[in-house]
């Protein structure tokens, strides 16, 4: 608090008026067992997560029928959602089996995570701390990177990657460094920040709505806040299904574009 | 659904994105460790620009012809 920006300086006063608002250190969580920062609360839930979706697909897909239950129905329609939605839109029907069950658990674990930031009681999404989207950004640079080398060899597919079709001549000296660091090297950090900044954001959001109407309801000693507060508590709630529609889409968009990756890699040709 | 239908080239729109920052990041670096080498200071924005100027014209390319 001591830096002289304008935030700080901004958060400085208002704290003056007895309300710090929320700040990025809402994501230094605590330890849970022992003193590792390693494991704390963010990191628990992605192991919860893990279980979880290993328990969804377990459950229903255990006792397979002809005429399936709810619980069978129910994922299926996750399967085929993502293996006809995402994989074989995309990747195209020749190559698409060998990724669904990636595709499939990261889609699934995402959003599970996700979720985690509305759920009561957990209200924090996973991947708010930046270095596990990292992870699995990277997880993603290795897979569509490995699987084009693999299909046209470590060489052809630089060529591949950084020869846009069409253009030839003196000028692709300064096309290739330019294609090279924008589908080698910015990828995967895009990836990461579009996944790690909404999650972010959002639940910086919904503990500043929750936190100042409750501040303003019960603590700022004075009945004409007091609407005000009510209301702010209302839109936190309204935020939420915003959120919860975001969180959907941020573990959509991400399986959807490692699957444009993979499929990039594949073709023959851009 | 059924039909296995390609998606048209710059199906992803964030393409432009990673050349813009891909354009100004390798020319800007590279203006930079120029103006490293001549002792100038001249060089890190020109190689901004001109990353970007040709990361534009890479878009434009790409998405004029789709």
């Amino acid at each position: 608090m001591t830096a002289a920006s304008p935030l700080n300086a901004g958060r400085q006063a208002l704290a003056a008026e007895g309300f710090t608002p929320p700040g990025p250190e809402l994501f230094n969580l605590p330890p849970i067992f022992g003193g590792s920062l390693l494991f704390a609360k963010p990191a628990l839930l992605l192991v919860v997560g893990a279980v979880l979706v290993f328990g969804f697909f377990y459950a229903t897909s255990r006792k397979m029928a002809m005429v399936p239950s709810k619980a069978q129905y129910a994922g299926e329609q996750a399967y085929s959602f993502v293996r006809n939605g995402i994989a074989r839109d995309v990747i195209g029907s020749r190559d698409f089996m060998k990724f669904v069950p990636l595709l499939l658990a990261m889609f699934s674990f995402i959003l599970i995570n996700n979720l985690f930031g509305v759920v009561p009681f957990i209200q924090f999404p996973s991947f708010s701390r930046a270095s596990f989207a990292y992870g699995l950004a990277a997880l993603v640079w290795i897979l569509y990177n490995g699987v084009g080398i693999w299909k046209h060899g470590l060489f052809g597919y630089l060529k591949h990657q950084t020869i846009p079709a069409g253009v030839n001549g003196p000028i692709l000296i300064l096309i290739v460094p330019l294609e090279f660091a924008s589908n080698i090297l910015v990828r995967p950090v895009t990836l990461s920040l579009r996944l790690f900044a909404n999650m972010f954001a959002g639940h910086i959001l919904l503990v500043l709505f929750t936190l100042g109407g409750e501040y303003l309801l019960l603590e700022a000693g004075n009945v004409a806040y007091a609407p005000v507060g009510v209301l702010a508590l209302l839109l936190a709630v309204a935020i939420s299904f915003l959120e919860i529609l975001v969180q959907v889409l941020q573990a959509y968009v991400f399986t959807l574009l490692t699957a444009m990756y993979v499929q990039g890699a594949l073709a023959e040709e851009h | 659904m059924s039909d296995p239908r390609k998606p048209q080239p710059p199906s992803d729109p964030w393409v432009a994105f990673g050349y813009l920052v891909g354009g100004a990041a390798f020319y800007g670096g590279l203006g930079w460790l120029l103006d490293r080498v001549f002792e100038t200071s001249f060089l890190l924005p020109v190689g901004i620009f001109f990353g970007i100027g040709l990361a534009m014209w890479l878009v434009f390319r790409l998405y004029l012809n789709a």
